[in-house]
């Protein structure tokens, strides 16, 4: 296991019962599933349902380091990355829009599929609804032009159908082609 | 077997080390399947291909330990840079095993076609699309949705439209889908393709479904495609009658190209956005219009046909408190150019206006105005005092009337200027500027080379508003040049002035030309050779550069861009 090093690892909460207000931002400490700790703002934190409830609900001080096994170091970065620009842009207000999008165009550009795949499910774990919507927006679009083979192997799937299988697809404009029936 | 100081040997060698970390991980949270394993396939001759293929951009390559403020994490080295690799390795099996309700929000943002295309990828996958594409409140059928998003662009090519047989297809699926379709409420419909009265029954069926279940947006575009050959094309008939039966309908936005409405029904009280384009309406239409959408906010008229007979007849649009936006756009290629409009409306804030001969406007609130045929309609917004933008074309003999209108107008932030062809001065800009005190953005396309300045280049005055100023369709011509050092010395708070051969001309209705003759029209011969992106060679061999040279020695705060 890896261990915390430097200054930052002894923060401690005063997070007692009576609600005591404090100066510091409160940061919240994951560790992902490769071992690697992370130390993350609470506004960013409390972005992702998972993190969220698991705090909530039990009322879990925030020096509980929550693990988070099935994200990798490298996937939770651009995690935060992702909601980090979000929550600046939200509060930002103005040109939100405009800026997003900018900033979208930005992540994916140089991601693969195999990647974007990873991340939808990092983001469906981490509950993010937000970005769980711009990643699979990305993979639809990166699909939609693909034949059939392409996502199959795209997505690891074996094709488990028999010819007749196929023959009797359920909505039958499923495999119909514009140029067969144009010509 | 790999030499260990390969990164793939390394990966080997790591992946054991993996197995330990998840055994002893705690499976804490509910969700995929992910939480449950307890073992590590070992790693596939796939899985290490692809981590060799994916590049390593971990953050922590670039910076150092401790600190990565700018994500908003803080970030513990532990191993070395190995170990993004083995992460990766981890993933490629992770993928397989994608919960259904990801897949099904991917295939949520897929077309029709694409998404039930996703059917024949395996059996697990079979069903999967169902749930959300058969229950979409949005229902769009185009090119791209019934035949699949490689084909949304066959919508240009004319000659594959001509077949019959496309034509029967699309009608096919959109019948299939819709019987299959299962959601409670509709909220758009949208059918977009070249269909027109000969489908009438169909058309009728599709839009009383989508009303029966409540939609608030209908969207209807009908093309026209080149059919020739004794194509028998029918004008459709928006059933209005047929609509008229059922209960009353919360339709908030109807948008219609190429049909014919003889009358809306009565139930579309309750219509805030109504866009008819090409469409052929009766004579009374307006005025029934304006008794019955007590709520309509924006209105646009695109060359619409009325089929009375005196294609002249004035259009009097008045009396609408809350009509917010107004389009009145009259090709002036098509006949009936050249009828006049009136317009009174208390809350009038934004209208475009192309192709109509103005007789009377009372609009006390507007404040956004885009004029096609330039002065002669100018005179009339001079009592708009909450005018702020105006996008207008201009020749050069009507500038010197412009410029006392232009005084009346004194709240101008947004000028854009379309400077027609001819002989023209560009020194009255000038003029212009002085009449508008507060304007903030500044935008010229310019058209004609036979372009003089007109006025001492020591007559500028300061101008302490003037943020950006854009000049567009430029040639590089000396009273250019001069014309932009002039506003750059005159413009004290200038932040931004670009400079750019080329130039869109706004047709009204969300429409641009970009291309010829617009555009183009009496560029100079040397000018003429475009390159690909349509800059002419000359701009980017010299005439950039020569710009730049000239404008250098201005003293100036602003930034200038010559593109």
């Amino acid at each position: 296991m890896s261990a915390p090093a430097e200054n930052e690892a002894s923060i401690k909460q005063e997070n007692g019962p009576s609600g005591t207000v404090q100066e510091k931002p409160k940061k919240i400490v994951v560790r992902t599933g490769d071992g690697e700790v992370f130390e993350l703002k609470e506004e960013v934190a409390m972005e992702m349902e998972t993190i969220k409830t698991f705090f909530m609900e039990d009322n879990i001080s925030y020096e509980t380091v929550m693990p988070l096994t099935n994200v990798d170091s490298w996937e939770l970065v651009k995690v935060i990355e992702y909601c980090s620009k979000y929550v600046e842009l939200k509060n930002k207000q103005e040109n939100f829009h405009k800026e997003l999008k900018a900033f979208q165009d930005e992540f994916v550009k140089s991601m693969s599929p195999k990647t974007l795949l990873s991340l939808s499910n990092v983001a469906n774990y981490l509950e993010i609804k937000y970005f769980l919507d711009f990643i699979c927006q990305a993979i639809a679009d990166h699909i939609k032009n693909k034949d059939v083979e392409y996502v199959r192997e795209l997505f690891g799937v074996e094709n488990d159908f028999t010819e007749e299988e196929m023959a009797k697809a359920e909505a039958p404009w499923a495999h119909e082609n514009l140029d067969k029936d144009l010509y | 077997m790999l030499p260990t100081d390969t990164l793939l040997g390394r990966a080997r060698d790591q992946v054991g080390l993996h197995r330990q970390t998840l055994l002893h991980a705690s499976g804490l949270f509910k969700h995929s399947p992910m939480a449950k394993r307890t073992d590590c396939p070992s790693l596939s001759r796939d899985a290490a291909r692809d981590a060799v293929e994916i590049p390593l951009r971990c953050h922590r390559d670039s910076h150092k330990p401790g600190t990565c403020s700018k994500l908003g994490a803080k970030c513990f080295r532990g191993r070395g840079s190995s170990f993004c690799v083995e992460a990766r390795c981890m993933n490629m099996d992770r993928i397989n095993e994608l919960p259904d309700d990801v897949l099904c929000n991917i295939f949520s943002f897929l077309g029709l076609k694409d998404a039930v295309e996703t059917s024949l990828i395996s059996h697990r996958w079979r069903h999967l699309w169902k749930p959300l594409i058969l229950t979409r409140p949005n229902l769009e059928f185009d090119c791209a949705n019934m035949f699949g998003a490689k084909h949304a662009q066959v919508a240009n090519k004319f000659s594959l439209i001509e077949s019959r047989f496309k034509r029967q297809v699309f009608i096919r699926r959109v019948h299939e889908f819709l019987r299959l379709y299962s959601g409670k409420k509709v909220d758009t419909l949208r059918v977009s393709f070249y269909l027109d009265g000969n489908h009438a029954a169909d058309l009728d069926e599709w839009i009383l479904f989508a009303i029966e279940k409540g939609a608030q947006v209908l969207d209807l575009e009908l093309f026209n495609p080149f059919f020739g050959r004794g194509y028998p094309h029918q004008d459709y008939d928006f059933p209005h009658q047929l609509l008229q039966l059922s209960n009353s309908s919360s339709l908030k936005h109807l948008s219609l190209r190429r049909c014919v409405l003889k009358s809306l029904p009565y139930q579309f009280n309750q219509l805030t956005t109504l866009e008819l384009r090409e469409v052929i309406l009766d004579e009374n239409f307006i005025a029934c219009l304006f008794s019955n959408c007590l709520l309509l906010e924006r209105l646009t008229l695109s060359n619409f046909v009325s089929n009375c007979e005196d294609e002249r007849r004035s259009l009097i649009i008045t009396d609408h408190p809350r009509l917010t936006d107004l389009k009145v756009l009259y090709n002036p290629n098509s006949w009936g150019w050249g009828a006049s409009l009136e317009i009174s409306a208390a809350n009038l804030v934004s209208l475009e206006h192309a192709g109509y001969d103005i007789s009377c406007i009372n609009a006390p609130r507007l404040a956004r105005l885009h004029l096609s045929d330039g002065f002669k309609g100018l005179a009339h917004f001079a009592s708009c005092p909450r005018l702020e933008s105006l996008y207008m074309l201009m020749k050069s003999a009507e500038i010197p009337q412009t410029i006392s209108t232009f005084t009346n107008i004194r709240n101008l932030k947004q000028l854009s200027l379309i400077l027609q062809p001819g002989y023209f001065q560009l020194g009255s800009v000038v003029n212009i500027l002085k009449a508008t005190p507060l304007l903030e953005e500044l935008e010229i396309m310019v058209f004609s080379t036979s372009i003089h300045l007109g006025i001492d280049m020591n007559s500028g005055f300061p101008h302490s508003h003037l943020r950006s100023v854009q000049i567009r369709n430029c040639h590089g011509t000396l009273y250019e040049i001069e014309f932009a050092i002039l506003i750059l010395k005159m413009a004290t708070k200038l932040e931004k002035m670009v400079i750019d051969p080329l130039g869109k001309f706004y047709k009204g209705d969300g429409s641009w030309v970009v291309e010829e003759p617009y555009c183009c029209y009496d560029r100079s011969y040397e000018l003429r050779n475009v390159d690909v992106d349509g800059v002419p060679h000359l701009w980017k061999r010299k005439v950039r550069a020569h710009i730049r040279e000239k404008l250098k020695v201005v003293m100036t705060d602003a930034q200038v861009i010559i593109l």
